[in-house]
């Protein structure tokens, strides 16, 4: 019951912590996506305040491109110009080693593609990109036309097949707009990582339709190259992502998605540009990867060093085996030490010291186990040679031996009783035929000394098998006479015959008992191998017993047991020197006490019967 | 920003009459070389080389010439850029922003149906179709050259066939078109570009157009014709022109109403 119930505690233990386990993954996986979420929010307002940055101070980088002297001359000159379709090589030439010049000092803020238009619109010089075919102008570009207008502003435009982010500054000369100067910076791998240096742990790509066009990888400050590239979103991550976000309507209605899955390794806000390419499919893509949540076991063969020797190594030690030696003690009181009784009444059957397991010794299953165990002795004993039977009580003649040998190490005992096994095995007895025994001889019960206990009545033991020796002849087994002849003639006291109790299953090879004829009898409701049978005794029995003291009593009754038994001896022709009254007298005061105080029996009776043509005592506890 | 369905433009169609058919047959006579009458400059000399190497009897071809009374404004404003920045110069005021009456206005001959279609140039020019309202015969292939020098990606969503095709500097976009319209043309690469495809029949001439409103047709065979302008695909003034063989035509001004918009 201990074991089962540690059994279940275990499961439950485990269940919880399983559940508890997975239940704080998941949690912390979600509130990752939250928090992983919140930060690409921020990142995107970071690259959104990067941008409107760097447009402004490219505008600034460009003024003094405008406002140079030549730069300006050069254009006036352009814009002045009354024959549209030529422009002097002098004023091109001059124009494009001015812009080659200021371009080279911008620095970082050089251009990709830098434009010299005059009043009209019409590419007059350009640094970058394929040059222009003859007449070629930007003037309809919405950025160029308000540059010409007098405003400065930027833009954004794919301009031969590349994205570019722009910026145009007019340019005025002699009281009048005479041109532009237009510069582009292409959205390329340098101006991902420009903008990306401010943004740690940020994956930044620009994409155009489904291409990615440059991706820059943010790494954490001190982090390791091998873990940026461990972690680091590809393209393939970043094209997967884009490829349903371009079918998010958000994308178009509010010029960004909300956090995406970027791959199976990081999410990502998808955005569009700010400007004319925004609405041509150019975009930017702000993307962390995921922090992977290691599964349990991966987190503990990962855990590092120094997190495994913060852990509270004796709690985390101590409680499972505190756990453990409970569970050894509930498994060793509820499974070992029955298992082990079980075993031993086993071998005690095996070697023949006992006959039958005691049922009651044992709970639950083994109980059961042991009444199948029985039961298949008891069958096995049949099929051998019909002598099973049940119980039968103890046998003095296995006690005492033949008295012949006068085994002066006589011992006394029951083969029924529940501490059997604390009894010495009794030496095997001669080889007996499967014949009829005579009826036991009725002998008057002892008095109890000890206290008494209900004592269950006993199986009754089956009978040895019968070896193959020959038996002996029976001629007092088919002989009636000497069984009733010890009860019957007793002139006295003679409470035996109303007290000898038969075995419960009367089997052919059992002899008859006085019981049998006496119907008052009860049965020792305990006692599941009760063959001992416990009967009333007599009123006038008892009241005839007043009269004298208790071990007067029974030192009579030990005597015509002894008297029954030598003149049972006699008739069956078994010798009989040797055997005094002395000896006789102790071995059954001694067998007795053993029976009283291991049945908790009041009293117990002795009676003489024949088994096998020798003559047998039996002795029969009484509760009463 | 115009609808992607055809609307009903403003010509009327027009019943081929005699003297249409008079004209059309003079046209079919003579002969191609109207370009030598570019190159002398005189319409004595087409007419002398009319009659000197060609068909007698031909009809002389004329040219025509008149003004656009504009309004203040033709509509909207070129459309500011979705930007970060756009600040003045802080040097010198700003300019208003007047449309180009060459981009936003268009100036036909239309004559009865089966006229001899001289043809019209249209284009990408300076980032922008030139002129955004492109007129053409039904049925016939409108030719539009990308004289940018960046690509361009000109697609109308309800004309099969006219997608979103790169057409690359120096390079023409061919394409037929259908009866009806006007069809909305968009660049893929650069929202700013909308215009209009309108297809009419009896499609004589484009004139050409200057900054101030000022438009000509040269070698225009003498008949009666519509004279239509477009814009943003429909017709925002018409009337009625007729030339006489051998005479220069100079016609009234005629006003081209404000957008709806306005």
């Amino acid at each position: 019951m201990f074991s089962r119930f540690w059994y279940f505690v275990l499961a439950a233990l485990t269940g919880i912590a399983m559940a508890a386990v997975l239940l704080a993954h998941v949690s912390l996986e979600r509130r990752t996506g939250r928090v992983l979420d919140g930060d690409l929010r921020r990142d995107r307002t970071e690259v959104e305040l990067s941008l409107r940055t760097e447009a402004r101070q490219r505008l600034d980088s460009i003024l003094p491109i405008a406002v140079n002297a030549d730069i300006r001359s050069g254009l006036h000159a352009a814009t002045e110009r009354r024959d549209r379709s030529t422009i002097e090589a002098t004023v091109r030439g001059a124009l494009n080693r001015k812009l080659v010049e200021l371009n080279g000092q911008l620095r970082d803020g050089h251009a990709d593609l830098l434009f010299a238009v005059d009043g009209e619109g019409e590419i007059i010089s350009q640094l970058g990109g394929t040059a222009p075919q003859a007449g070629a102008g930007l003037g309809a570009f919405p950025l160029v036309r308000r540059a010409l207008l007098g405003y400065a502003g930027d833009d954004t435009w794919i301009y031969q097949e590349k994205v570019y982010r722009m910026a145009a500054m007019p340019v005025i000369d002699g009281g009048r707009y005479v041109g532009a100067i237009v510069h582009g910076m292409e959205m390329g791998q340098p101006f991902a990582e420009m903008l990306g240096r401010g943004l740690p742990g940020v994956t930044l790509a620009f994409y155009r339709d489904a291409s990615i066009l440059a991706v820059h990888v943010g790494t954490f400050e001190g982090a390791e190259s091998a873990d940026v590239h461990n972690n680091a979103l590809t393209r393939q991550d970043l094209t997967t992502g884009l490829a349903s976000a371009l079918s998010d309507p958000a994308l178009t209605e509010s010029g960004h998605t909300s956090p995406l899955a970027a791959g199976d390794a990081g999410r990502g806000i998808y955005s569009r540009v700010i400007g004319s390419a925004g609405r041509a499919g150019v975009g930017y893509i702000v993307a962390r990867p995921k922090e992977t949540l290691l599964s349990p076991v991966d987190s503990l063969l990962a855990a590092p060093t120094a997190d495994v020797g913060a852990l509270p190594w004796p709690l985390i030690a101590g409680a499972p085996m505190v756990l453990f030696l409970l569970g050894l003690l509930f498994f060793s009181l509820e499974r070992e030490r029955p298992f082990r009784r079980l075993k031993a009444q086993v071998e005690a059957v095996a070697d023949g010291s006992r006959d039958r397991l005691n049922v009651p010794d044992h709970r639950g299953h083994f109980r059961k186990l042991s009444e199948s165990m029985n039961r298949a002795f008891d069958s096995v004993m049949t099929k051998a040679g019909g002598a099973a039977q049940t119980r039968k009580p103890a046998d003095l003649e296995e006690i005492l031996g033949d008295t012949k040998s006068e085994s002066p190490q006589s011992y006394f005992g029951f083969a029924s009783s529940n501490d059997s096994a604390d009894v010495p095995a009794v030496p095997p007895a001669a080889p007996r035929p499967p014949a009829r025994p005579a009826p036991p001889m009725a002998a008057p019960a002892m008095p109890a000394r000890a206290k008494p206990r209900p004592a269950p009545p006993a199986p009754a033991a089956p009978p040895r098998p019968a070896p193959a020796a020959p038996p002996r002849p029976a001629p007092a087994m088919a002989a009636p006479a000497p069984a009733p002849a010890m009860a019957a003639p007793a002139p006295a006291p003679a409470p035996a015959p109303a007290i000898a109790a038969p075995p419960r299953e009367p089997a052919a090879a059992e002899p008859p008992t006085m019981m049998a004829s006496m119907p008052n009898f009860e049965e020792e409701e305990d006692d599941d191998e009760g063959a001992t049978m416990i009967a009333a005794v007599p009123e006038e029995l008892l009241a005839r017993s007043l009269d004298q003291g208790p071990a007067d009593l029974e030192q009579q009754e030990f005597r015509k047991v002894y008297d029954a038994f030598i003149e049972t001896k006699r008739r069956c022709n078994e010798p009989t020197a040797g055997l005094s009254f002395e000896k006789f007298r102790g071995t059954l005061e001694k067998n007795r006490d053993q029976i009283v105080s291991k049945h908790g029996a009041k009293r117990v009776s002795f009676s003489v019967y024949v088994k096998n043509g020798k003559a047998a005592l039996k002795a029969t506890p009484h509760r009463n | 920003m115009m609808s992607g369905k055809p609307r009903p433009h403003g010509a009327t169609a027009q019943v081929e009459s005699t003297a249409g058919r008079r004209a059309r047959a003079a046209r079919h006579a003579r002969p191609r070389p109207l370009v030598l009458a570019n190159v002398f400059g005189s319409n004595l000399l087409a007419l002398l080389a009319g009659a000197l190497f060609l068909v007698p009897g031909m009809a002389a071809a004329v040219a025509v010439s008149g003004t656009l009374g504009l309004p203040e404004s033709l509509g909207d404003a070129t459309p500011v850029p979705d930007q970060y920045w756009e600040v003045r110069n802080g040097i010198l005021a700003t300019l208003p922003d007047h449309l180009d009456p060459r981009r936003e206005l268009l100036v036909v001959l239309r004559g009865a149906e089966g006229s001899e279609n001289n043809g019209c140039d249209y284009g990408l020019r300076g980032g922008d179709l030139m002129p955004r309202t492109m007129v053409v015969e039904a049925g016939s292939t409108l030719r539009i050259t990308n004289n940018d020098a960046t690509p361009h990606e000109l697609h109308v969503d309800n004309l099969d066939g006219f997608t979103a095709l790169s057409t690359a500097p120096g390079m023409a976009r061919s394409e037929r078109i259908p009866a009806g319209g006007p069809y909305d043309v968009e660049d893929k690469l650069y929202p700013h570009i909308q215009g209009s495809i309108v297809a009419v029949t009896g499609l004589v001439a484009c004139g050409h157009l200057d900054a101030h409103g000022a438009y000509q047709f040269s070698d225009v065979a003498a008949g009666t014709y519509q004279l239509e302008v477009y814009r943003a695909g429909e017709v925002v003034a018409h009337q009625e022109v007729e030339l006489a063989a051998g005479a220069d035509v100079t016609l009234p001004e005629l006003s081209v109403a404000p957008s709806q918009a306005e």
